[in-house]
């Protein structure tokens, strides 16, 4: 299973790749990196045959995480993919939006890779 | 029309010259007489003036001008008509005609005393009389006295007129001049009278009669002064003597075809009559100068005629006929009364207005005190119209209501006053208020502005924070990782950890940078701005802001989004800008940039529509081009002339001073700069902030 992470930060990348460095090694996980949204979509058309989890920020400039959230579950239904959002502490709003949205998981900032390590683990 | 003087430019100046002088004496002669038509005799003074300045004869432009004045005279257009005489004032003085100049004196002077302005009128006499002291001009000076002596008449100075008529005599008795000596003498005569010195009077009148007779002059030079020695006879009660002398202005009246002589000596003939107590007799003539007065559309003396009728009426014992004229006379009389009040009433009504719209407020007060005194004359004017009013009419039965109208006028007027003096303090108090408001607003959009960072600074410092946080987290478990590698031997292995971590340590301190940076903007933003410039990075500069005002949106409302375009020239070097100053002006329109396009994504609702704000800098030259731009609804045409307007908003209250922009074109401006708008409705918004280089303090 491919984990595909979206964040307009592109150091989110240096930060997976090394926090995961040891489950790569190993080829228990396999990381993808979009910096947007469109970008993300882009991604996915390109490997629509895989089981895919999405790890997305919200906060991101052109399309928000909530929109990717909306299409993804809107567009792709079989196979469906797992859609985990990365949310501000505090922030009820995207929280409840997000959910309504149909994510199937949630990740608070600052992220416990953890914590994450354990979700993804489990939901491979 | 008159003669053709088409052609002119073909002719010589000698020929001009004469064509000149015909025409201004034919226009002259022309003025004197009823004109018929008016407008041709205009063009042909205007045709005069042009001549005159052809061939640069000054004599002939005075004359010009005195006719154009005069004109304007018969069109009772008095300004017109010291306007012209002061253009042949300022010629005659130029060219040093002491004659023409006087000669202009004495014009004002007759225009001024038209309009009752004596206190004028008497100066222009004065300068006349100056003039001609100068040049011995004997004739001038008596002339002068004349006038004089006629202005202190109307100014019921009579003894001072009557010793200048006297002056004026003694000097045209040298002279050959009989019609001008009659006047004088006449005039004396006039002042006399009101003297009640009836004997002198008499002489005097007799005199000019006789120089006048002496010189064969003609009869419509005498009849004024049979009519004057009429009035004489009427005061000294020599009746029969004044019926002779009025008849005899009748009889030469009646000659010359003199409507308004004919009038005159019917109506004084009916008085004689009337105080004779013959009133039948009088009746009929008091009548038919009535009648012919109202004929003649002019209303002079009418009022007088019909106190006459009254009074021979009442003497009859028809009291109805009595009665009706008595009405008609008062009607007549308050007729000018209102007259003169509307007059006075407009002009302060005028006055008011044109203070209350043109005056600032420190003006206003000025104007006040002036208007103040202005305004206690017109009152003790119309006071003393009051006054006279009652003293003269209260036989008559509506007087009271007359009366109390001027009361109601009067004290109208001075509330009129009063609620100015209370509106023009009112609108001082309001003015140093809106001056304290308008400081405590410019500094509250210094911290509004900073408020919008604020949120946009938390979130811009959260990501680096988690970035240092993480990074050492991972380059810590990395360390055990290499130091394990390195127990194992593989020092290969231990080398390409130390490499990474090394990396992450530079990410930590790169990220460690970035908020530092963004703590350090915040702090420029909120310090005073120190108004030195700096060269200062302005992709950076623009590229920080752009962020911190997206965030700060996103942060106030978490459904907004936009899409963010940036295109930075990379050949741009530092600009000497206040950092602090023009990073305010970013915010500012970036701000409203993300405003537009989020108002209208909310109005349209459609997937459609893209928020797009775009942001770009351009080296043009030495200068350097910043666009922001955005895809909103534009701005409406009626708005764009107010953008730069201190307090000019759109937003709801509450969401907008109305102060950025307006801020943003002082600072633009303080730069040498400049800040443009473009915009299209219903497609886009683009500001442009064109500055200069000018790279001084970098090598």
């Amino acid at each position: 299973m491919k984990i595909l992470v979206v964040d307009d930060e592109q150091d989110v990348k240096t930060l997976f790749l090394q926090r995961f460095r040891k489950e790569i090694k190993k080829e228990e996980l396999e990381f993808m990196f979009a910096f947007s949204g469109e970008e993300a979509l882009e991604k996915l058309k390109s490997i629509t045959q895989e089981a895919v989890l999405i790890l997305s920020d919200i906060n991101m400039p052109g399309m928000s995480g909530l929109q990717l959230l909306e299409i993804i579950k809107k567009d792709y239904i079989a196979p469906p993919p797992v859609v985990m959002m990365v949310t501000a502490y505090g922030d009820e709003e995207n929280y409840n939006t997000a959910k309504r949205l149909g994510a199937d998981d949630f990740l608070t900032k600052p992220v416990d890779f953890k914590l994450l390590k354990d979700k993804l683990i489990q939901n491979i | 029309m008159l003669i053709g003087f088409n052609g002119f430019s073909q002719n010589t100046s000698a020929e001009n010259q004469m064509d000149i002088e015909a025409l201004v004496l034919s226009i002259s002669e022309q003025l004197e007489l009823p004109i018929n038509d008016s407008t041709h005799v205009h063009q042909n003074i205007l045709k005069s003036i042009r001549l005159s300045e052809q061939v640069n004869d000054k004599t002939y432009l005075i004359k010009s001008y005195f006719n154009l004045s005069k004109w304007h005279e018969n069109n009772t257009t008095l300004d017109s008509v010291l306007y012209y005489l002061e253009y042949a004032e300022r010629v005659s003085k130029d060219s040093k005609l002491p004659n023409l100049e006087a000669e202009t004196y004495l014009k004002k002077e007759d225009a001024y005393k038209q309009r009752g302005e004596y206190g004028n009128a008497m100066a222009e006499d004065f300068k006349a009389l100056e003039l001609y002291e100068k040049t011995n001009n004997k004739q001038g000076i008596a002339t002068s006295y004349t006038r004089l002596c006629d202005l202190l008449y109307y100014q019921q100075k009579y003894e001072d007129g009557s010793d200048y008529c006297q002056k004026a005599i003694d000097i045209q008795k040298t002279l050959n001049v009989p019609k001008e000596l009659a006047v004088s003498y006449r005039y004396k005569a006039d002042n006399l009278l009101i003297l009640e010195r009836y004997d002198e009077a008499l002489k005097t009148i007799n005199k000019a009669i006789a120089v006048l007779k002496d010189a064969n002059s003609e009869e419509t030079d005498l009849a004024r002064n049979y009519n004057t020695r009429g009035n004489i006879y009427k005061y000294m009660e020599r009746y029969d003597d004044a019926i002779t002398e009025y008849k005899k202005c009748y009889k030469i009246a009646k000659d010359h075809n003199s409507e308004r002589g004919i009038i005159v000596a019917l109506a004084n003939i009916g008085h004689i009559y009337r105080l004779q107590n013959k009133n039948e007799e009088a009746i009929t003539y008091t009548l038919e100068a009535i009648d012919l007065i109202k004929k003649s559309g002019n209303i002079q003396n009418l009022k007088e005629n019909y106190m006459h009728a009254s009074d021979s009426y009442e003497a009859l014992g028809q009291y109805k006929k009595a009665l009706e004229y008595e009405h008609l006379y008062s009607d007549a009389r308050f007729g000018e009364l209102e007259q003169i009040i509307e007059q006075l009433e407009s002009e302060l009504q005028i006055k008011y207005e044109s203070a209350k719209k043109d005056e600032t407020i420190e003006e206003q007060d000025a104007t006040i005190s002036r208007q103040r005194k202005t305004q206690l004359l017109y009152i003790g004017i119309a006071a003393l119209l009051g006054v006279f009013l009652f003293g003269m009419y209260f036989t008559i039965k509506n007087i009271k209501n007359k009366r109390k109208a001027l009361a109601l006028l009067n004290s109208e007027l001075a509330e009129n006053q009063e609620a100015l003096e209370g509106a023009n303090t009112k609108l001082k108090q309001s003015l140093e208020e809106l001056k304290a408001t308008q400081n405590q607003l410019i500094q509250s959009e210094k911290m509004a502005s900073l408020g919008e960072l604020t949120a946009g600074i938390a979130h811009e410092i959260q990501n680096p924070m988690n970035f240092v946080n993480n990074f050492s987290e991972v380059s810590n478990e990395m360390i055990d990782e290499m130091n394990e590698e390195i127990e194992k031997g593989d020092l290969k292995e231990a080398k390409i950890i130390a490499n990474e971590i090394k990396q992450n340590l530079e990410k930590i301190n790169y990220h460690g940078k970035r908020a530092d940076d963004i703590v350090k903007g915040m702090l420029q933003h909120s310090r005073k701005s120190t108004g030195t410039k700096e060269p200062t990075d302005m992709n950076k500069l623009t590229d920080e802001y752009f962020r911190l005002a997206y965030h700060g949106l996103r942060a106030k409302d978490k459904s907004f989004n936009a899409y963010l375009e940036s295109d930075f020239d990379e050949n741009l070097k530092t600009v000497d800008v206040i950092p602090q100053d023009i990073g305010r002006v970013i915010l500012n329109l970036f701000t409203n940039a993300f405003y537009a396009v989020e108002e209208k994504k909310s109005i349209l609702e459609s997937e459609d529509y893209k928020p797009t704000v775009s942001v770009s800098t351009k080296k043009v030259k030495d200068h350097v081009l910043i666009s922001i731009k955005d895809n909103g609804n534009g701005i409406p045409q009626e708005n764009i002339d107010k953008i730069f307007q201190p307090f000019f908003t759109t937003k709801p209250t509450g969401k907008g001073t109305g102060l950025g922009l307006s801020m943003s074109y002082d600072i633009i401006k303080a730069h040498n700069g400049e800040l443009k708008v473009k915009t299209e409705k219903g497609n886009y918004t683009e500001f442009k902030i064109l500055l200069p280089i000018t790279n001084t303090l970098t090598s």
